[in-house]
C-alpha cells in the first residue's frame, strides 16, 4: 500500500513541478529556519546542564539598597568563600572564580591578550565538572602559580603535544605551571575559561576585605539540604563580617544605617537561573534574553505555519485535478479512511523531502547563523541519540499538520459528482484560502514593521548626540603598566603628526564605571553616583563641554580635592550654585570633603538603555588612555604602536578603537536586527512563493472568464484589477489586522530604553505599501500572462 | 463593412507551420447576413477572430467600416470592438460566477456606462429576449437554449453594428436552434450585420449568402437571397 502511495506521490509531484518545487522549497524554509531556532533555544535552556553536580551549585549574589541605589550583582568578597565553607555546614564546598584580569601571556615568540583567564580555588573542580585530557582534577590547582588550560588554548600555545609540567609567562612577571588540560567548556556555559589559574597565590586570596566585592563566590550545597538553610545562615555572617567591616570604614554602626533604610544580604542562586536571570547583573558571559528567545521561536514558527500554508492552499485550489483519482478510487471501493490515509502519507513524504533540502540549508546556514548569535551552535545527529528520531517525529508532525485539512477535504469529495464533473473546488474553501494567504500577509507586515521599528531606534540610539565625540578615538587598555613613564610616553606621542589628544582614565564611557555615595554638604542622606578619574586633557579629548567653573589644569596643587560633577550630578545632590562647594565621598569627614571646581555638560557614559547617569570626575590615573587621533588610521596606529614600545619594555600595546568599544552596548539589539530582518525575509520569500503558485492558479482557472471579458470589451488593465483585486483586499485586511499588534508589541519592545525613537505611523504605512507591492508583483507576474493572452486560445476549444 | 483582401492567418508552433488562412478576400457589406461553411479545421473560426478583432491576421488587408485594421495593436483592436462588435459561441461562453443579468451587462461595464443606462439596456434586451424573469438565475441554473438567449442577449446589448456567431446552434436541440436562428435573423432585420460559422446547412438557409471554405482558401460563394428581400 505504501508503496503505492509513494508512487503516486512522486508521480504528483513530477507532474506539477512548478507546484512542487514551491511546496518542497517553502517546507525547507521553513524547516530550516525552525532547525536553527530550536538549536539555539535548545542551547540556551540547557545553559550549565551538563555539570554533574548542577543541581547543588549555587552562586552566592550580593542584593543591596544604598541610599536610593538597588544593587543585585554575582560579585561578592574574597573571604566569603572561605567563611562559608568553615562556618556553614550545610556548604560542601565553597570557591571563588575571578576573571578580572586580561592578560598578556607569553610562551616562548608567541605572545596573546588574553581575555579568559580565571583564576580558581583548587576545590573547583568538586564543584563544577571537567573532563581532563592530561592531569588530574585532585592536584591541579593546590599549588600556586599552576594553570589548567582548555584543550584549544593548549593546542595554541603547545600544538598537539601534552604541556603539563611546561611554562607559560604572565604579564612578563612570573611564570605559570601547566598542571592540567580540559576539554574546552561547551557553548551553553556560563562560565568559559580558556585558563583556570590557582586563587592560591593571586593578589586576592589573601584580602580580607568584607566589603570589597571582587570575586565570584559559588558553592556546593550538601545532599539533602536546602538553599534557604544557606540564605539563612549567610544572613549570620553579614552581621558577623560585614557588620564590623562597614562601622570601620564608614564611621557609622551597621545597626545604624540598617534603620535608615539600609539593606545588604547575601543570597544563593541556583545555577540553572544564572543564564536568564536578568535582575542580576551579568556575570562571566552575556546573559540569555527570554523574550528574544520567545520572538525568535515565535518567528520560527510563523515561518513554518506560512510554509504549511503553502501546501493547504496548493493542495485544495488543486484538488480539481486530483478529483477525478478520488472519484475513481471510491467507486472501486476505497473508502474514506483510507483516502485520507493516502493524502497524509503523501504529505509526510513531501514534507520528509522537504525535511532533507532543510538539513542541507541548516548545513550550509548554520555557520551563517552561528556569526549573527555569535554561538558556536552545531547539529549532532548521532553524538545525540535523541537528534534523528526527534526530526523524523519532527517531519511526521508537519507532515499532518500541512496535510491533514487538504486530507479530509480531498476524501470528502462525492464520486458521482466527481466524475460527472461538476466538482468546484470553490465557495467555502476559496474562503479559508483567503484566510490562510491573509494569515501569511499579517505576519509579513507583523515582520517588516518590527524590522523597521528595530532599525530606526538602532539609528536614533548610534547617532544620537552623546555629548561627546566618539569619532577617531583610539583607546589603549592596560596602559597603567607604563607607570610613571604615563606622562613622557603622552607627550612623546602628542609631537608626532596625527595625534591631536590624549587623556589617561580609570574608565571610558561604555564600559563598567565604578560607583559610591556621595554627599552634599548640606545633606544628610547620601546619593549613589558613577565615578571615573580623569586627567587634565579629559575634556578636550572627549570634546565634552564645560558648563561652568573650571576643569582641572594642569600642576594646580587644588585638583587633588578638587571634582568636576556633570549637571546630572548636580540635579541629583541637589546643589544650588555648585561652584566652591563641597561634596564628601563615602563618608562626611575632612580627609572625603571634595571642592566643586566645574560642572560638565551631561554626556552618555553608559548605553541609551539607561537614563543619563550622574556622573563624579575626580583628577587621577588609571587604565585607558584615550587619543585622539585625525588623518589616516593606519598611520596613525603606527605612530602609537612604535611610541608604545619605545616605553612599553616589551609589553604588547592592547587597543581597542573607541566608536567599535561603545557599539558594544547595542550588540543585542543589532543582532536582533539581523535576525529578525534574515528570518523577515524568508518568511515574506515563503508567503511569496505561496502568492505566486496561488496566482498561477487563480488565473488557470480563470483562463475562461478572462477570455469572455476580454471578448466583452476588457482592456488589459480591466482584466489585471480583477485579477489582482483579491490579493489588494487581502493585503489591505491584513494590513488593519497586523498594525494594532505590532504597534503594540514595538512599543513593548521599546520600552527596554530610556531614548527612544517615536513610532512613526509611516513605518506601519511602509510595511503595508512594501507587502502590497511585493504581493503585487508577485501576483501580477502570473496577472499579466493571463491578461495578455489571446483570448480566441482560452476559448477555442470549449 | 468588411473587406478583407488577401487575408492570411499563419499559426507557428516550434515544428510545424499551419497557414489557417490563404490569401482570403472577403468582402460583406452592411446589413448582410452571411454564414460562413466548411469542414473542422478549414479557417472559419480564425477567419471569424480576426473579422472580430480577437485577432491580428498574418498578411493582406483588413477593412473594417473603411478603415485599415489588419495591424491595430490589442489596445486599439480592444477599443474598436466595443460596442461595435458582439459575440454568440456555440459553448455559449457565459461566466459561471455572474448571474443573468450581470453577464449581460458586462460589455456596458467595459463601455463605462452609468448603472442607470446600464439597467435600463439589460432589462430592455432581457425582456426582448423573454428571459427576464430568469435574470437573477446563474447560467448553471438554466437550460441551453436559454444560456444561449443569455448570450445572444449580451451580444446585442449594446446595439453593435456586428454580431459574430460561431456554431450558435451546435449546442441545441432543433427547436431551441430554430428559435436561436429567428432571434438572429430579426436582429439582421433590423441593421445588424451578421456573420456566422456553421456546420448546418439547414442554419445557412437563414443567411443571404454562403460563403464555403476549405483549406483557407474561399471556394464557393453562393447567394441565397436578396438582401433587399429580406429588408423589405
Amino acid at each position: 500500500m505504501f508503496r503505492s502511495y509513494l508512487k503516486t506521490t512522486f508521480r504528483n509531484l513530477m507532474r506539477n513541478k512548478f507546484y512542487s518545487a514551491i511546496n518542497v522549497v517553502g517546507l525547507a524554509i521553513g524547516i530550516m529556519a525552525c532547525v536553527l531556532i530550536l538549536l539555539y533555544v535548545l542551547s540556551e535552556l540547557s545553559y550549565d546542564k551538563f555539570h554533574e553536580r548542577e543541581d547543588r551549585i549555587y552562586r552566592v549574589n550580593l542584593f543591596a539598597v544604598l541610599s536610593d541605589d538597588n544593587i543585585n550583582q554575582p560579585v561578592t568578597n574574597p573571604p566569603l568563600a572561605a567563611a562559608m565553607q568553615g562556618e556553614i555546614p550545610e556548604v560542601e564546598e565553597a570557591v571563588r572564580i575571578s576573571n578580572f584580569e586580561q592578560p598578556v601571556i607569553r610562551h616562548n615568540n608567541d605572545v596573546f591578550n588574553e581575555t579568559k583567564w580565571f583564576f580558581a580555588d583548587p576545590g573547583f573542580f568538586k564543584v563544577f565538572s571537567a573532563s581532563f585530557i592530561y592531569g588530574s582534577p585532585e592536584n591541579a590547582l593546590t599549588q600556586p602559580n599552576t594553570v589548567v588550560l582548555t584543550e584549544t588554548t593548549a593546542n595554541r600555545y603547545f600544538g598537539n603535544i601534552n604541556p603539563v609540567g611546561k611554562y607559560l609567562t604572565w604579564e612578563n612577571d612570573r611564570d605559570f605551571l601547566v598542571t592540567g588540560v580540559i576539554e574546552d567548556y561547551p557553548e551553553n556555559s556560563h562560565i568559559k575559561p580558556d585558563f583556570l589559574a590557582s586563587f592560591k597565590g593571586s593578589a586576592l586570596d589573601k584580602n580580607m576585605e568584607w566589603i570589597n566585592n571582587m570575586v565570584y563566590t559559588y558553592f556546593l550545597l550538601e545532599d539533602g539540604y536546602t538553599k534557604d538553610d544557606v540564605d539563612a545562615k549567610l544572613e549570620g555572617l553579614v552581621t558577623k563580617y560585614v557588620g564590623p567591616a562597614v562601622k570601620q570604614a564608614m564611621g557609622v554602626s551597621f545597626e545604624e544605617m540598617l534603620a535608615q533604610g539600609l539593606k545588604y544580604r547575601w543570597y544563593a542562586q541556583p545555577l540553572s537561573e544564572i543564564h536568564f536571570d536578568r535582575e542580576v547583573s551579568s556575570g562571566p558571559e552575556p546573559l540569555g534574553n527570554r523574550n528574544y528567545m520567545f520572538i525568535f521561536s515565535i518567528i520560527a514558527v510563523f515561518i513554518l505555519l506560512i510554509a504549511c500554508i503553502n501546501y493547504m492552499n496548493m493542495s485544495t485550489a488543486r484538488s480539481s485535478n486530483r478529483a477525478k483519482e478520488v472519484g475513481i478510487k471510491k467507486s472501486l471501493g476505497s473508502n474514506r479512511n483510507s483516502l485520507i490515509a493516502q493524502f497524509l502519507s503523501e504529505s509526510i513524504i513531501i514534507t520528509f523531502i522537504a525535511l532533507i533540502l532543510a538539513l542541507v540549508f541548516v548545513k550550509l546556514f548554520l555557520p551563517v547563523f552561528n556569526n549573527l548569535i555569535e554561538k558556536q551552535l552545531l547539529l549532532h545527529y548521532f553524538d545525540n541519540f535523541k537528534t534523528i528520531p526527534l526530526l523524523v517525529a519532527f517531519g511526521i508532525a508537519i507532515g499532518i499538520i500541512a496535510g491533514s485539512y487538504p486530507a479530509f477535504f480531498l476524501a470528502s469529495f462525492n464520486p458521482v459528482k466527481v466524475m460527472k464533473g461538476v466538482h468546484k473546488s470553490e465557495g467555502s474553501h476559496g474562503k479559508l484560502r483567503s484566510a490562510l494567504v491573509i494569515f501569511q500577509l499579517i505576519v509579513s507586515i507583523g515582520l517588516f514593521s518590527g524590522t523597521f521599528v528595530i532599525s530606526k531606534q538602532l539609528n536614533f540610539i548610534q547617532n544620537k548626540e552623546l555629548g561627546f565625540n566618539k569619532e577617531n578615538l583610539v583607546v589603549i587598555n592596560k596602559a597603567d603598566y607604563l607607570g610613571n613613564r604615563i606622562s613622557s610616553f603622552k607627550n612623546e606621542l602628542l609631537a608626532q603628526s596625527g595625534i591631536v589628544q590624549i587623556t589617561n582614565t580609570s574608565s571610558i564611557p561604555g564600559r563598567i564605571l565604578t560607583s559610591s555615595t556621595f554627599y552634599h554638604q548640606t545633606a544628610n542622606d547620601s546619593r549613589g553616583m558613577n565615578y571615573l578619574y580623569t586627567d587634565d586633557d579629559f575634556l578636550k579629548t572627549y570634546q565634552v563641554e564645560l558648563k561652568e567653573g573650571r576643569f582641572f589644569e594642569e600642576g594646580n596643587q587644588s585638583n587633588v580635592r578638587s571634582v568636576v560633577l556633570n549637571e546630572s550630578a548636580i540635579k541629583r545632590l541637589n546643589i544650588e550654585d555648585p561652584i566652591g562647594k563641597k561634596v564628601y565621598e563615602g563618608k562626611k569627614t575632612d580627609e572625603t570633603a571634595f571642592t566643586i571646581i566645574g560642572v560638565v555638560k551631561d554626556f552618555h557614559c553608559e548605553s541609551l538603555h539607561q537614563e543619563m547617569s550622574a556622573l563624579v570626575l575626580f583628577n587621577g590615573r588609571g587604565q585607558n588612555l584615550t587619543v585622539r587621533i585625525s588623518g589616516d588610521i593606519q598611520q596613525n596606529m603606527k605612530t602609537i604602536e612604535n611610541t608604545w614600545d619605545k616605553f612599553a619594555n616589551g609589553q604588547k600595546l592592547d587597543y581597542v578603537f573607541f566608536d567599535e568599544d561603545f557599539g558594544r552596548l547595542y550588540k543585542a539589539e543589532v543582532q536582533t536586527r539581523k535576525i529578525v530582518s534574515i528570518f523577515s525575509a524568508l518568511a515574506i520569500l515563503i508567503a511569496c512563493l505561496g502568492l505566486l503558485a496561488l496566482a498561477a492558479f487563480v488565473a488557470e482557472q480563470r483562463t475562461k472568464e478572462i477570455g469572455i471579458r476580454k471578448v466583452n470589451g476588457a482592456t488589459i488593465s480591466e482584466v489585471l484589477y480583477s485579477l489582482n483585486k483579491d490579493f489588494i483586499k487581502w493585503v489591505a485586511i491584513a494590513f488593519v489586522i497586523a498594525v494594532p499588534g505590532a504597534w503594540y508589541l514595538m512599543n513593548n519592545w521599546l520600552e527596554n530604553f530610556a531614548y527612544k525613537t517615536t513610532l512613526s505611523w509611516w513605518i506601519f504605512a511602509l510595511a503595508g505599501v512594501l507587502a502590497l507591492g511585493i504581493a503585487l508583483l508577485t501576483v501580477s507576474w502570473q496577472s499579466w500572462r493571463a491578461a495578455t493572452r489571446n483570448p480566441v486560445e482560452a476559448l477555442r476549444y470549449e | 463593412m468588411i473587406k478583407t483582401t488577401e487575408l492570411t492567418k499563419v499559426f507557428r508552433t516550434e515544428e510545424i507551420e499551419t497557414s489557417a488562412l490563404n490569401k482570403v478576400d472577403l468582402h460583406i457589406q452592411k446589413g448582410e447576413f452571411v454564414a460562413i461553411m466548411g469542414p473542422s479545421g478549414c479557417g472559419k473560426s480564425t477567419l471569424l477572430n480576426i473579422i472580430g478583432l480577437l485577432d491580428n491576421p498574418s498578411g493582406g488587408q483588413y477593412h473594417f467600416d473603411g478603415e485599415e485594421v489588419g495591424n491595430l495593436k490589442e489596445r486599439n483592436r480592444t477599443l474598436l470592438r466595443k460596442g461595435n462588435v458582439g459575440f454568440v459561441f456555440q459553448s455559449f461562453n457565459l461566466i459561471d460566477e455572474l448571474n443573468v443579468y450581470e453577464n449581460v451587462e458586462l460589455p456596458l461595464i467595459y463601455l463605462k456606462l452609468k448603472a442607470r443606462e446600464r439597467k435600463e439596456m439589460v432589462e430592455k434586451v432581457l425582456e426582448r429576449m423573454k428571459i427576464a424573469h430568469r435574470k437573477k438565475h446563474f447560467p448553471q441554473q438554466l437550460s441551453g437554449g436559454q444560456q444561449q438567449r443569455v448570450a445572444i442577449a449580451r451580444a446585442v446589448v449594446a446595439n453593435p453594428k456586428l454580431i459574430l456567431a460561431d456554431e450558435p446552434t451546435g449546442n441545441l436541440d432543433s427547436k431551441n436552434g430554430l428559435e436561436v436562428m429567428n432571434l438572429l435573423t430579426e436582429l439582421n432585420r433590423e441593421g445588424t450585420t451578421i456573420v456566422m460559422v456553421t456546420h448546418s446547412l439547414h442554419d445557412s438557409e437563414f443567411a443571404h449568402r454562403v460563403v464555403n471554405l476549405f483549406d483557407g482558401q474561399i471556394i464557393t460563394e453562393e447567394v441565397k437571397k436578396q438582401m433587399g428581400e429580406v429588408l423589405l
